[in-house]
């Protein structure tokens, strides 16, 4: 248990850097203030009301027309206006939408139900209550033309009543709605978001410590897979917090926006997801704890320890094919592969049909790759951290990764 | 019954490519003892005492601790050459760290290492960051994480760099203290006088290989003229006049004896010599008297750090000489 007190002074060390308690505190804040602001925005576009001018024409919709009292139709989020007499052709219209004095004008000739063109001045093209104006006035030209057969609401109801269709999936596994595929990605990318967030902060750790030269004075208290096997679990910690933290946030933010439903939400589905962040978070750290050893400063390292420090951007990647085909054969193989199953199975899960073999042949994969490289990290993690000066080129990292 | 040493290397080699950098070294040392490890720069010291912590390994040879080959590391202090500590760690943190990594609980840890503040007139600063205080309270705040354990082992690597006269005296004391209470000190340093008022025994090493090693009088009997006496005379005359006369009188007082004539205070003369055990020091003195108005006359036993330059210096020939053949 050597590890121990190691875990505890870099766990300690983390929760007390300012930076990183903002930057861990700040993802979940982003969140809700991005989900807050956009239902703010609707919640409020739901409550205006839009004043629109509405002039009707009695007879035909030519110029010979004459402008009417108007007997318009109720439609949610609309205030029907008539203008004073006098100010009730289009330039005076035109002019008072320019001025602000309605959102919009709308004249409506006395035969619209039967194909009269109505008018509509606005401030811009195409404004978002055009839409809803359409459909309110169709609603109305349809009674009106149904009243005209002789109709009668009920029948009116009863011609208009939906078609009923459902979906019926050929593979009842795979659940890849729009929201199944946003949270793929989210959590793909909080995932990698928290790798990066703490192996940064291990970074730092790692190469402030190698150049204070502290390596003899630790190695000479405890064995240097000890050393390691305490960075990994404390750094292992430390991104499965901000993991969750985050996590949990896009989840709560989901269920409570409504955009999700709570049966929707898989407790199994949770906690495989956690496994995957937990174990692939371990052989990260682990990799990027063996690397890190042998780079002086941050600013040194060579070609072959930044591919090795950005592999876990690899995923990326193949992440739109994954949403696209989420169970391709060649999609099925890498998400068993320990460097990719981190990121890729959790998203097969949610928006394929991931096989129960293939999440424990994963899993497994994965806590062994975590275990292997845990320990050739130990090897090489011992002589890097005494190495100054010198550049590490990949062999001389894979000897010593071998060596005992 | 002999009391099993604390530390034991034996015949330890170590190379780095082509260079052999320890070559056959054994030593021991045993509880309540303290070995003064010596050499010049590049003569191995850091290598043996680095394969004695484990840090790095012997080629050949065996190190065995209390007779074991394991190491104890939650038994041993290390203060390394290498050392640093974390900057923007607390002292008092930094100490707790360094005592649980040994086995210590926290309460314990952090006592102690308040204890040691205060011995090191660092109580005050238990809050600050190390890279807040002198290059000296660095030092100390490095030693007290070394030995806060209080270790059956310490292994002291320089521990005088950096200190001044005063604070070189508060370690002499540590480091007594260490011995006091049974633990086998191993010291490496270059601070001769320190060491040699320090030390029981000295282990002298050199091109990674053994030259000397003992107590004090068995390593001045190993050097020629080490087991005679320095007599060290004043002369009130400058150094370049008296330095022909006195060689040329003191050649025909005492023949044989090897007369070194220096500079000493104010530009003065200060002449030496190396005299074998009961010399008669009488017409030395009446000769140089005679001739020159005496200042001071000093007598004293050979110093550490004259055997140590002397047994460096021949080796260092001995080297010299071996390439020569080579060469040739």
């Amino acid at each position: 248990m050597e590890w121990v007190p190691v875990a505890i002074w870099e766990c300690t060390r983390m929760m007390k850097r300012k930076d990183f308690v903002i930057a861990t505190l700040l993802i979940p804040l982003l969140m809700g203030g991005v989900v807050f602001t956009i239902g703010w925005i609707k919640t409020r576009e739901a409550r205006a009301i839009t004043k629109i001018a509405v002039v009707r024409l009695t007879g035909g919709g030519d110029s010979s027309a004459t402008a009417g009292e108007i007997s318009m139709p109720l439609i949610k989020g609309f205030e029907w206006n008539t203008p004073p007499a006098g100010e009730r052709d289009s330039t005076s219209l035109a002019a008072a939408v320019r001025k602000g004095t309605y959102a919009g004008a709308v004249v409506i000739p006395g035969d619209f139900a039967e194909g009269g063109r109505v008018w509509v001045t606005v401030r811009s093209r195409s404004p978002e209550w055009q839409v809803r104006l359409r459909d309110g006035l169709l609603a109305e030209a349809r009674r009106q033309r149904a009243a005209a057969f002789g109709l009668d609401t009920a029948s009116l109801a009863r011609l208009d009543r939906p078609l009923v269709m459902s979906q019926r999936l050929a593979n009842p596994a795979v659940r890849s709605t729009g929201a199944d595929r946003v949270a793929s990605g989210v959590i793909v990318m909080l995932l990698i978001t928290a790798l990066f967030t703490t192996n940064s902060y291990m970074a730092i750790g790692i190469s402030g410590e190698k150049q204070a030269r502290v390596t003899e004075v630790i190695v000479s208290a405890i064995r240097p897979q000890s050393w390691i096997d305490g960075k990994i679990v404390a750094y292992t910690v430390i991104g499965l917090i901000q993991f969750v933290l985050w996590g949990g946030t896009l989840v709560a933010i989901l269920l409570m926006s409504g955009a999700v439903p709570p049966q929707a939400i898989h407790p199994g589905a949770l906690v495989t997801d956690l496994a995957f962040a937990g174990a692939g978070l371990c052989f990260y750290v682990a990799l990027w704890a063996m690397v890190l050893a042998t780079i002086k400063d941050l600013m040194s390292s060579s070609k072959f320890q930044a591919y090795l420090l950005f592999l876990p951007m690899a995923p990326f990647a193949f992440l739109e094919s994954v949403i696209r085909s989420p169970d391709a054969p060649w999609i099925v193989a890498m998400s068993l592969i320990p460097l990719f199953s981190p990121m890729l199975m959790p998203a097969r899960l949610t928006l394929g049909a991931a096989a129960g073999w293939e999440v424990a042949v994963a899993l497994v994969l994965l806590a062994v790759a975590a275990w292997l490289m845990r320990i050739a990290g130990g090897h090489a993690f011992r002589i890097g951290m005494l190495m100054y000066g010198k550049e590490v080129t990949l062999p001389e990292l894979w000897r010593w990764a071998r060596e005992k | 019954m002999r009391v099993a040493a604390a530390l034991e290397v034996q015949n330890v080699r170590k190379s780095f490519g082509e260079l052999r950098a320890v070559d056959g070294v054994s030593f021991d040392v045993r509880p309540g003892e303290i070995l003064g490890f010596l050499g010049p720069n590049g003569a191995g010291k850091t290598t043996t005492l680095r394969m004695i912590m484990g840090i790095t390994r012997p080629d050949e040879g065996a190190i065995h601790f209390e007779g074991r080959p394991e190491l104890d590391r939650r038994s041993v202090g290390y203060l390394p050459e290498e050392r640093g500590l974390f900057e923007d760690a607390s002292l008092l943190d930094t100490l707790v760290y360094l005592g649980t990594l040994r086995g210590m609980s926290r309460a314990a840890a952090r006592a102690t290492g308040r204890e040691w503040l205060e011995r090191v007139q660092l109580a005050d600063h238990a809050k600050a960051k190390l890279n807040t205080l002198s290059k000296g309270n660095q030092q100390k705040v490095q030693f007290a994480g070394a030995v806060l354990h209080r270790p059956s082992l310490a292994v002291l690597d320089e521990p005088f760099a950096g200190l001044d006269p005063l604070n070189q005296e508060q370690f002499l004391g540590f480091i007594r203290e260490l011995r006091d209470q049974g633990a086998a000190v191993l010291l490496s340093a270059h601070q001769l006088d320190l060491v040699e008022r320090l030390c029981d025994r000295f282990f002298l090493i050199a091109r990674g290989r053994h030259l000397l090693s003992g107590t004090l009088d068995a390593i001045r009997r190993a050097t020629p003229g080490g087991e005679g006496e320095l007599l060290t005379v004043g002369l009130r005359v400058g150094h370049a006049a008296a330095a022909d006369p006195a060689r040329t009188l003191l050649g025909r007082i005492a023949p044989g004896i090897a007369v070194a004539v220096g500079e000493g205070a104010n530009g003065w003369a200060q002449v030496e010599l190396a005299l074998p055990p009961r010399q008669d020091l009488s017409p030395i003195l009446v000769a140089l008297g005679g001739q020159f108005e005496v200042e001071s006359v000093q007598m004293r036993r050979l110093p550490l750090h004259e055997i140590y330059v002397r047994a460096v210096r021949a080796d260092h020939d001995s080297a010299t000489a071996e390439r020569e053949v080579a060469r040739v």
